[in-house]
């Protein structure tokens, strides 16, 4: 099946970071934050996370920031909304220099966009999503500061998605969807609530996810894709339910992806890579312990060392 | 040429023709077949006013246009979108300067010529955004810009002309979470404004309808709809009668899309809804001849699916559906049952004759799962090593058996013994027929 090309990955993304000029950079701009997170997390996944200049990433995530209202905006100068905000802070935590944020000023604005409801709105106009729920939460809990959200009421919130499927989908009523899963089982493992979650249910909905091809599909009847590697195994994880799927033919799936010349992993064999599905394969890689990359945490989707140095200081 | 100059041309296209239905990016030299492909047609879209368009000068080789289509140039996509960049952070930061003086000024006279100035900057920041956005959809500053303008001038008519620009970026990038958020910030607005939704509910049940036609299963574009019920329906716009009108229209596109699990799963979204408000009904008023055709409802649509199942052999989205429609009615019948037996507990002197209901769900849960048990014997008994569909339905129907007996063990027992035992040994057809879950079907052994 092949051998995980490490250093191209590597080299594709150290490539990536520095192209801004054709059209296709210009499609991913305002959302260049997020595309910093995944690409140095991989980078850390590989353990070269030391190949960039880190005073420069600090720096510049830093001017993203909106310093009227806290929030982080997806490039400089562009206006701020959680996703952004999350992508930030775990960045800053990549490289251990939360010391250069306003805590109290960040996680004001992310309580801040919590509603009577318990759901949180992305930004200040008010689209209500359970991945907005997830990023509040994560990011509140990475800075300690779950203590300032209703966090019995977020929980309610998630629960009222919960489909009879056992999965859970973007708004009460919403079709289940792998990504999404992964949303509300983070923030439901995050804050201790995971006994909402019928595993045995929702385990099988997810293995279900597995293709012939080996690889994971987000909704019935849909191909398998890279990025449902990270997002249903994290979940399977996170549930305990990891050993129902058949883990060799997916790691062989997400190796099958992988560009052999240029580095890079795509969403399905033979397409044109991106950062997104090269993050989502090394990811989901990690989930399944292949050698040689630092273990992956399924809840705060940051490698491991990182969690511990957060939670118990080491 | 200069960037500015292409963008200006760009945006006195858009400004010309505000009824642009559509909207694409190709190779500059496809631009010639275009034309062919017009002239061909030109007779029956000849009653418009060719003027119009004569008076608009651009470069022929950047921009096409002709009858409300557009099509950029491919070559061009960079230069246009910094040019378009570059404008709107200009006025955007403008604006955001012109409206913090504008709060805090005193003197009615300035205040006069700042807000002639603040409508200037507003247009401009209209314009520019609107060309970031029909360039590259997701980008959120430029519709927040937007909502922001809207919002001040909180004008009807903007924002249906917004729902308009909205419908031609969702028609080529119909996935784009921004333009549906945005476009449900839009909606709620209206919805503050006026009274007679009836007009929105249809326009975006149309422009669902289209959008799914032409994208399969679209996540964005079904979550739009399941919003919208619920959205409709807080508001109390959304009569029982639209709802099953819903249901009706829905019906023909899913048997002609039969992958497309998202429909499915939207028909169930409306069978529940209509369940819940028959509930809150109840409560209301004692009788409602609308609560007695529910079931009904619900058991047509357990028949049609199994129609579908037969029909199609292989699908599990039917399959997932079934699961959903047995799980409810399966759950409505055993809480009605459970009822009954405590009833039955509570008052052993008593008369039941009031609960008679009650005790018949007992009885018709025996009979239809009677039923689904022979329905799936058929399924599971067709001749499994002659055809791969055959394969495949075995294996389905295998799978729901064993997941729905999984919901409710009940079912497993008690007097339905025989039939099970004639379904075979679940596990081992699963196995066979579906070997790459063994994991799965082996942990399940419980
Ligand atoms: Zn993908």
């Amino acid at each position: 099946m092949g051998e995980l090309e490490a250093e191209k990955h590597v080299q594709y993304i150290l490539s990536v970071e520095k192209r801004k000029d054709d059209f296709e950079s210009l499609l991913m701009e305002h959302l260049r934050i997020n595309g910093a997170y995944w690409g140095l997390t991989t980078l850390d996944l590989l353990r070269k996370i030391e190949a960039v200049d880190s005073d420069e990433v600090v720096s510049w995530v830093m001017s993203c920031q909106d310093q009227d209202c806290g929030g982080f905006g997806g490039n400089v100068g562009h206006d701020a909304h959680l996703h952004y905000t999350l992508s930030a802070v775990q960045i800053l935590l990549l490289f251990d220099r939360l010391d250069i944020l306003d805590i109290d000023k960040v996680s004001d604005y992310v309580a801040g966009l919590q509603n009577e409801d318990g759901s949180f709105s992305g930004d200040i106009w008010g689209e209500v999503d359970t991945r907005f729920s997830y990023c509040a939460i994560c990011c509140l809990s990475l800075l300690h500061r779950l203590d300032k959200i209703n966090a019995e009421k977020a929980v309610d919130y998630i629960v009222s998605c919960k489909n009879l499927d056992g999965g859970f989908g973007s708004i009460p009523g919403g079709e289940s969807h792998s990504g999404q899963i992964f949303c509300c089982v983070g923030a439901l493992a995050i804050t201790g609530s995971l006994h909402h979650v019928d595993r045995d249910l929702l385990g099988w909905w997810l293995c279900e996810r597995q293709c012939k091809d080996g690889g994971l599909n987000g909704r019935p009847e849909k191909l398998a894709d890279v990025c449902y590697s990270w997002w249903v195994l994290s979940s399977l994880t996170m549930i305990d339910r990891v050993h129902w799927i058949d883990r060799e033919k997916l790691a062989a799936f997400i190796l099958n992806c992988q560009d052999r010349e240029n580095g890079g992993i795509s969403d399905r064999p033979d397409n044109a890579v991106d950062v997104f599905h090269t993050y989502f394969g090394v990811a989901g890689l990690s989930l399944l312990e292949y050698p040689g990359l630092k273990p992956i945490d399924p809840a705060y989707a940051l490698p491991v060392d990182v969690v511990n140095r957060i939670f118990f200081g080491k | 040429m200069g960037d500015e100059y292409l963008l200006r041309q760009f945006e006195r296209i858009l400004e010309h023709d505000d009824l642009l239905d559509e909207l694409g990016f190709i190779h500059p030299s496809q631009f010639a077949s275009l034309n062919e492909g017009l002239d061909a047609t030109a007779f029956e879209i000849s009653n418009r006013t060719p003027s119009d368009f004569d008076a608009l000068n651009y470069d022929e080789t950047a921009f096409w246009t002709k009858d409300h289509k557009l099509a950029i140039s491919t070559e061009i996509l960079t230069q246009l979108s910094k040019a378009a960049r570059r404008a709107y952070f200009d006025v955007r930061s403008g604006y955001k300067d012109s409206i913090s003086v504008n709060m805090n000024a005193n003197r009615s006279d300035s205040v006069t010529s700042r807000g002639s100035s603040i409508e200037l900057l507003e247009n401009n920041l209209l314009m520019h955004s609107k060309a970031i956005l029909i360039l590259s959809c997701d980008f959120l500053s430029a519709w927040n810009s937007r909502k922001q303008v809207l919002q001040r001038k909180c004008n009807l008519s903007l924002f249906m002309d917004e729902l308009q620009l909205l419908t031609l970026i969702l028609s080529y990038s119909p996935k784009s979470e921004c333009a549906w958020s945005h476009r449900r910030w839009v909606i709620k607005r209206i919805a503050e404004k006026c009274q007679d939704l009836q007009e929105i509910i249809d326009e975006e049940s149309d422009l669902a309808r289209n959008i799914v036609e032409k994208s399969k299963m679209n996540y964005r574009a079904w979550n739009h709809r399941v919003w919208l019920t619920n959205y409709m329906t807080r508001k109390q716009v959304l009569t029982h009668i639209q709802i099953l009108d819903e249901l009706d229209k829905s019906r023909k596109w899913s048997e002609l899309h039969i992958a497309d699990s998202c429909s499915f799963h939207y028909r169930g979204r409306l069978l529940l809804r209509l369940l819940e408000n028959s509930y809150r009904r109840q409560e209301e008023e004692a009788s409602s001849s609308f609560m007695s055709n529910i079931p009904f409802l619900w058991e047509e649509e357990i028949k049609w699916n199994k129609f579908l199942i037969k029909r199609f052999m292989d699908r599990q989205s039917l399959w997932v559906y079934r699961r959903f429609l047995i799980q409810c009615w399966i759950k409505l019948f055993r809480d009605d049952c459970l009822h009954a037996r405590q009833l039955h507990k509570d008052h052993q002197n008593g008369s039941l004759e009031l609960h008679t209901d009650h005790q018949n769900s007992c009885v018709l849960l025996d009979l239809f799962w009677a039923k689904e048990l022979e329905f799936l014997c058929e399924c599971l008994n067709t001749p499994v090593d002659e055809f791969e569909d055959y394969h495949i339905q075995a294996q389905l129907a295998a799978s729901y058996m064993l997941w729905i007996t999984k919901q409710f063990p009940f079912l497993a027992n008690s007097k339905h013994q025989e039939r099970i035992s004639e379904l075979g040994d679940l596990k081992a057809i699963l196995i066979k027929t579906c070997p790459d879950k063994t994991l799965l079907w082996r942990s399940l052994s419980d």
